[in-house]
């Protein structure tokens, strides 16, 4: 029922209450872990320098809110995926370009 | 009145009764090409970050040290929880939970105005401090006045898009008050609130980038 001509919703999966609830409570403890690394420097712990587990736990952290929060897990048509792809694709080619002519100035 | 118009005003009145023309993908597409638009609007001041963060790499650090760390945590989850109950708004209309739905959208709301509330308290106390772009006490720290210039400008944009998200969860919450938004039909509470996740996405990258810099 992808092309319902009457436009009535179609497919539309109702993720339970307990999926979001885990999903805000995993975003919760991610912060709190992320805050944790930063404030109190945790050097004993390897692979866990702040900026390192920046670039690792604000990532995830945007997944989560993306798949499951914004539903594109539970999309069934992939265009939203292939937009998003898209749309990092350029974010990295910009980044790059830039940070190559900043670095090799 | 002609035949011909009599007919062409029956025809309307019959379309109208019968089409209401609802694109539920197209709508859904066009929300998230809007977004997407607003990932690049962000991701520019982001690399600009970046960029002059290489520049000026200690004076970012000495301004992430200014920075109201528990405010700023606090704020990330304040805006994660606003998004925790928007996005089960959609799940409780769609359930038939009515009053649950006008709680959940209330509450996120109530959540994006502490988030402003706390937002404007910290700004206020920057600038108590002589900490912005132009302050005599930045004087000569040009790597400091990037630091604050980019804060209060990406800060800033993010707290009007708060404001707007706070908006349109208004909108929807008198649409579905009102019952215009239901089980079959909500697909303007679906898009107002990927509006407010992506707000809170950007919070999620702010976060690092400006309290935990330090």
């Amino acid at each position: 029922m992808a092309h319902d001509p009457t436009g009535v919703q179609e497919d539309v999966h109702a993720i339970s209450y307990t999926t979001y609830t885990l999903v805000w409570g995993a975003l919760v403890a991610l912060t709190l872990l992320l805050s944790a690394v930063s404030v109190f420097h945790l050097k004993d712990v390897p692979f866990l320098t702040p900026s390192l587990a920046a670039f690792i736990i604000s990532p995830i952290k945007a997944g989560l809110v993306v798949f499951y929060f914004m539903h594109l897990k539970y999309e069934t048509n992939n265009i939203y995926k292939i937009m998003l792809v898209i749309t990092l694709g350029i974010l990295i080619i910009f980044l790059g370009l830039t940070w190559l002519d900043v670095a090799l100035r | 009145m002609s035949e011909m118009a009599v007919d062409r005003v029956a025809e309307a009145a019959h379309a109208e009764e019968h089409e209401v023309h609802r694109d539920y993908t197209g709508s859904k597409i066009g929300m998230w090409l809007f977004l997407f638009s607003e990932c690049m609007l962000f991701g520019g001041l982001f690399i600009m970050y970046a960029m002059y963060r290489a520049d000026y790499t200690q004076s970012f650090l000495a301004g992430g040290k200014e920075m109201n760390t528990a405010i700023g945590v606090f704020n990330t989850i304040v805006l994660l929880t606003g998004s925790w109950t928007v996005a089960m708004s959609i799940t409780a209309v769609q359930r038939r939970h009515k009053k649950l739905a006008i709680g959940l959208i209330s509450t996120t709301i109530g959540l994006g105005a502490l988030f402003m509330v706390l937002k404007l308290f910290e700004w206020g106390q920057h600038i108590k401090h002589g900490l912005y772009p132009a302050s005599s006490e930045l004087a000569g720290h040009h790597g400091k006045q990037v630091f604050f210039a980019l804060y209060y400008l990406m800060t800033g944009l993010h707290g009007l898009h708060v404001i707007a998200g706070m908006t349109v969860l208004t909108v929807m919450l008198i649409l579905l008050i009102r019952n215009k938004i239901t089980p079959e039909h909500s697909v303007a509470l679906e898009n107002a609130a990927l509006y407010w996740h992506l707000v809170d996405i950007i919070w999620i990258f702010l976060l690092p980038l400006f309290y935990l810099a330090a």
